[in-house]
């Protein structure tokens, strides 16, 4: 047993942690869409810095994954560094190349990083997917869809998604398209109300694992156009499901075949009484 | 003095708060705290040969918390393009309900069919719930194209510039912006195209408070497909720190269709 005294600590060892940095996010988060390509119908990837930053000089770089179902992605893309005032984009035929295969349906996640600064109150970079048909029927871009992260709480539920203006009518069809991220399968159920207020649901319904799906209202709320047509041929759909799913509603014009409208809906929000 | 007069008897009477006039007293504070402070929602629309627009409204309950939905009165406000009111309307939204509204019938007639760009105004007098969102139809004989207002009124940017992801000028993609100043200042900006090789033409544009203009590209540049080459190109704007709204709509001649989406 030693009885001298301890040794001093060095000057130049930190005996306590410096205190971390915080930031809105402790890294860029990543955005979700959908991905599609048959032959007929296409997607783009389009990453905007210039939605975040103001330097032209700022470096980026975007890692994207696809899903088709499974845990793990099917095929991941790492971009080359590229500017602020630089638009990244990626089509879908670059995606069937590197798969080898001659269509994908399926979730991309997208991954945008600055090289040179750390993610701030708006911790993802803009990024937009379009979608559209070499015979014209699909004309769309969504922004991607900020999964986890993003909201506050404010936010009650990430359960309920809403639309107003859904069509059913002689003139229009709609479709909901819902996007499981989740590595489970997700139920979810379609309430569609009239304005007057009159509702009819469809039945549960699923999504399997690292999905998307697409619900056609009438095929899933069979009196659809018997409930809203006496009132106009318009209504709001609710969407319930058991986890968060990204949704969005498309609407086709019945006598060209048309998709002209394709845009998210949005979540139920209010006091956080959740 | 009737206020204390009035507290000071529920002070000494307590259960006269449960009592059916000071339930109606404070029933009526809460409307007028909802009418002094509706949720706020704004966005764009057109009235013309070639768009008309329609606001839907909902007022959906979450059947978790089916007391929090509440009948609720919504005020809708048109301006024209500069800014100036056309028209106005209060409409009631019961519980569950859904009120799809035609702006054209809400304008004045001798300017219906002639509004090239307004804002619309809406705003929400009940509970602040998210199912109090509402969405906008522009449509003509060939199409129906949606987005959702934007709520609140004071949009910042967010970090960076307003950007049009994707560009191009032919006969079956023409970009047009609707840019709507929600400032009560004027508001002015650069508009700055570039094509996929970054070679840039800029313009710049201004708007009276409340003011809102509705512009194809080409109005906007000279011989925008030229300049474009084919490929996609970007669009932004220059003020990023003044609260306004965009939309961009594409035009389909050969279709005659739109396609809207919001930045």
């Amino acid at each position: 047993v030693t009885t001298a005294a301890p040794a001093q600590p060095s000057t130049t060892i930190e005996t306590q942690p410096r205190p971390v940095l915080r930031r809105a996010s402790p890294d860029w988060l990543p955005v979700i869409g959908w991905f599609v390509d048959d032959g007929v119908r296409h997607s783009r990837i389009n990453v905007i810095p210039f939605g975040n930053t103001t330097d032209p000089h700022e470096r980026f770089v975007t890692v994207l994954k696809f899903f088709r179902g499974g845990e793990q992605p099917v095929h991941t893309f790492i971009s080359e560094p590229f500017a602020g005032d630089q638009t990244f984009r990626y089509e879908s035929s670059d995606l069937l190349g590197a798969i080898g295969e001659r269509s994908f349906e399926g979730l991309v996640e997208i991954t945008a990083r600055s090289l040179d600064n750390p993610p701030a109150h708006f911790p993802w970079v803009d990024s937009w997917l379009e979608f559209y048909a070499d015979d014209g029927t699909l004309s769309g871009s969504v922004p991607g869809f900020v999964f986890k992260g993003g909201t506050t709480k404010r936010v009650m539920s990430g359960k309920w998604q809403h639309w107003p203006g859904i069509a059913a009518s002689d003139d229009y069809a709609s479709s909901v398209l819902l996007l499981n991220y989740h590595p489970r399968p997700t139920d979810l159920r379609l309430d569609l109300f009239a304005p007057s207020g009159r509702l009819q649901q469809s039945d549960m319904l699923s999504i399997e694992p690292r999905l998307p799906a697409t619900f056609d209202l009438e095929t899933h709320v069979p009196a659809a156009r018997a409930l809203l047509g006496p009132e106009g041929g318009f209504g709001s759909l609710r969407v319930w499901s058991a986890y968060k799913l990204p949704g969005f509603v498309l609407i086709r014009n019945r006598h060209s075949g048309v998709v002209t409208s394709f845009d998210h809906t949005v979540p139920f929000a209010g006091p956080p009484i959740d | 003095m009737a206020l204390d007069l009035a507290r000071l008897v529920l002070d000494r009477y307590p259960p006269l708060r449960q009592s059916w006039p000071v339930e109606q007293v404070r029933a009526w504070r809460v409307r007028r705290n909802w009418r002094e402070h509706p949720r706020q929602m704004a966005s764009w629309y057109r009235d013309t040969v070639d768009m008309h627009t329609r606001v839907c409204l909902s007022n959906l309950e979450m059947p978790e918390a089916a007391a929090l939905c509440q009948p609720a009165i919504v005020s809708v406000a048109l301006m024209d393009e500069d800014g100036e009111t056309l028209a106005s309307k209060r409409i009631s939204l019961g519980r569950n309900a859904s009120r799809i509204v035609e702006l054209r019938d809400l304008l004045p007639k001798a300017r219906r069919g002639h509004v090239q760009s307004g804002l619309v105004w809406i705003g929400f007098e009940g509970p602040h719930l998210g199912s109090s969102r509402a969405y906008l139809h522009w449509y003509n004989e060939r199409c129906l194209t949606s987005s959702h207002e934007k709520f609140g009124l004071t949009i910042p940017a967010v970090g960076g510039y307003w950007t049009v992801p994707n560009v191009q000028d032919s006969d079956e993609y023409r970009v047009h912006l609707a840019i709507i100043n929600l400032d009560v200042r004027p508001y002015t900006s650069t508009v700055m195209l570039k094509d996929a090789d970054g070679e840039a033409l800029e313009t710049h544009i201004e708007l009276s408070p409340r003011g809102s203009r509705f512009a194809a590209l080409d109005a906007l540049f000279d011989q925008p497909a030229d300049f474009l080459g084919g490929r996609p190109g970007v669009l932004y704007f220059g003020n990023n720190h003044q609260p306004a709204m965009y939309y961009y709509f594409v035009q389909n001649q050969r279709l005659g269709t739109w396609r809207a989406q919001h930045l």
